[in-house]
């Protein structure tokens, strides 16, 4: 059962012909307390590197200082975010080439053991 | 239970599409947007200037220890072993997307030019490995007359 579906900006999107868009490769782990997100944008660090939340999107952007076919490299990514995140306390960071973004869960998405009298 | 990001793929797309996109991802080791060109594509840019040679290397997520660097007269060969790679607790963690890889990498380049490999020097930065090679000086008199009889 498929409760959102990912959109990817990439698709749609006009490329501006001074850029070379690339996919970013990603893994997704979740846990307990919220989801971890990892990408592989080599080339780029925070200081080129934008994420934000518009309309309950998680858009990443990061530029590279790679070129490909004499064009820079900009990595571009995005998922749709269920209401179940606690989107203020979202957190990211780059180490490596590599892009860590860190989205907790609201409370009520977490779980909530009862104990029984 | 309710996912935190939606399911990987497009329900309402070709998602037949979208699966193959994914696995010739994994088998050939490419984030591009493109259908790869050719099997196996390379990952390394070499440029060619005055007075040295440039290669860049992408490999996100290494250390400088993960990489063995060898230059061979004009053949440059680059392994990424990936060593400083945590994976022990890879089986206990719920994967919603799957898509980076850890495996080792070993591309073998010719550079088109004569360098001095011995001064090479390279630095790993935001997750690409650079390394510099200097040419060498063009050789003087190098040329020579031949006269026919």
């Amino acid at each position: 059962m498929n409760d959102n579906i990912i959109k990817n900006e990439n698709e749609n999107a006009a490329i501006p012909d001074a850029q070379f868009e690339v996919r970013p490769v990603v893994d997704i782990t979740e846990n307990a307390d919220g989801v971890s997100l990892c990408f592989e944008v080599p080339g780029a660090n925070s200081k080129t590197v934008d994420v934000e939340v518009r309309y309950g999107v998680l858009y990443v952007t990061a530029k590279s200082s790679l070129r490909r076919r004499e064009r820079p490299i900009v990595y571009k990514r995005a998922f749709q975010l269920s209401d179940s995140v606690d989107v203020e306390n979202i957190s990211a960071k780059t180490e490596d080439g590599v892009l860590t973004i860190e989205i907790p869960k609201s409370e009520k998405a977490k779980v909530h053991k009862i104990k029984v009298n | 239970m309710r996912n935190l990001l939606a399911r990987h793929g497009n329900g309402e797309l070709d998602f037949g599409a979208r699966d193959f996109d994914r696995i010739m991802r994994r088998f050939f080791d490419w984030n591009d947007d493109e259908f790869p060109l050719a099997m196996g594509s390379s990952k390394t840019q070499m440029k060619v200037l005055d007075d040295r040679v440039e290669v860049k290397l992408p490999a996100p997520g290494c250390k400088p220890g993960d990489f063995d660097i060898e230059i061979v007269d004009d053949l440059l060969t680059v392994k990424v072993t990936h060593a400083s790679h945590d994976s022990s607790g890879d089986d206990e963690k719920h994967y919603l997307v799957r898509e980076r890889s850890f495996s080792e990498y070993e591309e073998s380049i010719r550079i088109p030019v004569s360098v001095k490999g011995q001064q090479a020097d390279a630095k790993y930065v935001d997750g690409v490995l650079e390394i510099a090679i200097p040419r060498e000086e063009p050789k003087q008199n190098a040329g020579h007359t031949v006269k026919v009889q």
